[in-house]
């Protein structure tokens, strides 16, 4: 059988923005098809409760440890996509060519009206892209 | 100049297996002022050490041991002082809420292969020798 592909969602810290992307996508991913995983540039703090409690609004599990991203994941990675404006996606070039950069906005204080506006903006794109590879 | 505080300093390249260990390990040899402590850390967590790292690190008089580590927001809360060492990483990547340190970039190019890595370690060394300086004021 041949590999699955493999899908990587990078933001800041893996806190929020990468999570909930991954979460989304492994919703509609039913079958499978794809290995899809999440990281940040920088290893975050563990989640906060109310991004938490926000992305659970949207039937997404966001819980789990905040990751920075590795060498060696990123040259088995098929497919980066950057879901962050304050991350500059030409650093994964050493080994990932295959790239796409959302430039979605970070929060700087946690309100939930912010955050579903975010989880919003990531569902359509994910929405598109889920097309896109169909 | 005698510190009463102590000075945290992350060194800080691509993949921290070659530059910013060397350099952290340079520093450390070079650097008289016991109130400075040092870590070093990658943008990306690489791979292990190879050897020619460490032929290396003991032509320049120091050692380099230890898995290369990622870069994370409690190393960036430790720090006061950020030392990049690398072409391609840039100072707007540790520009945030947590960073309210000083960043010093030196532009060193990677070592693109075994031959290319004393032209690295002379760098460093330079880059190094200015920092300690840097910090004396």
């Amino acid at each position: 059988m041949a590999r699955k592909r493999r899908i990587l969602f990078v933001c800041k810290y893996n806190r929020f923005r990468s999570r909930v992307a991954a979460a989304y996508f492994k919703k509609l991913d039913e079958n499978k098809r794809f290995e899809i995983e999440s990281a940040g540039l920088i290893k975050g703090e563990p989640v906060n409760s109310i991004a938490i409690k926000v992305a659970k609004e949207f039937g997404l599990d966001i819980k789990g440890r905040t990751r920075c991203v590795g060498e060696e994941e990123l040259k088995k990675t098929d497919l980066l996509i950057v879901v962050a404006d304050n991350v500059s996606p030409e650093i994964f070039r050493d080994w990932c060519k295959n790239i796409i950069a959302w430039k979605v906005k970070d929060t700087k204080v946690i309100n939930k009206k912010m955050l579903r506006n975010i989880v919003k903006e990531i569902i359509k794109k994910v929405d598109k892209l889920d097309k896109r590879l169909k | 100049m005698k510190r009463d505080k102590e000075l945290h300093v992350l060194f800080v390249c691509k993949y921290n297996r070659f530059r910013s260990k060397l350099a952290e390990a340079y520093f450390r040899k070079i650097n008289k002022d016991r109130n400075i402590k040092s870590k070093s850390a990658g943008i990306f967590k690489g791979n292990p050490l190879d050897k020619d790292a460490k032929i290396t690190a003991r032509e320049m008089g120091t050692w380099i041991k230890g898995r290369p580590r990622g870069i994370d927001v409690k190393l960036l809360k430790w720090s006061d002082v950020i030392v990049i060492l690398a072409d391609d990483v840039l100072e707007d990547n540790f520009k945030s809420k947590f960073s309210k340190q000083r960043i010093i970039t030196f532009k060193i190019k990677d070592s693109d292969s075994k031959e290319d890595n004393a032209r690295v370690a002379k760098e460093l060394k330079i880059a190094m020798n200015k920092l300690v300086k840097m910090l004396e004021k």
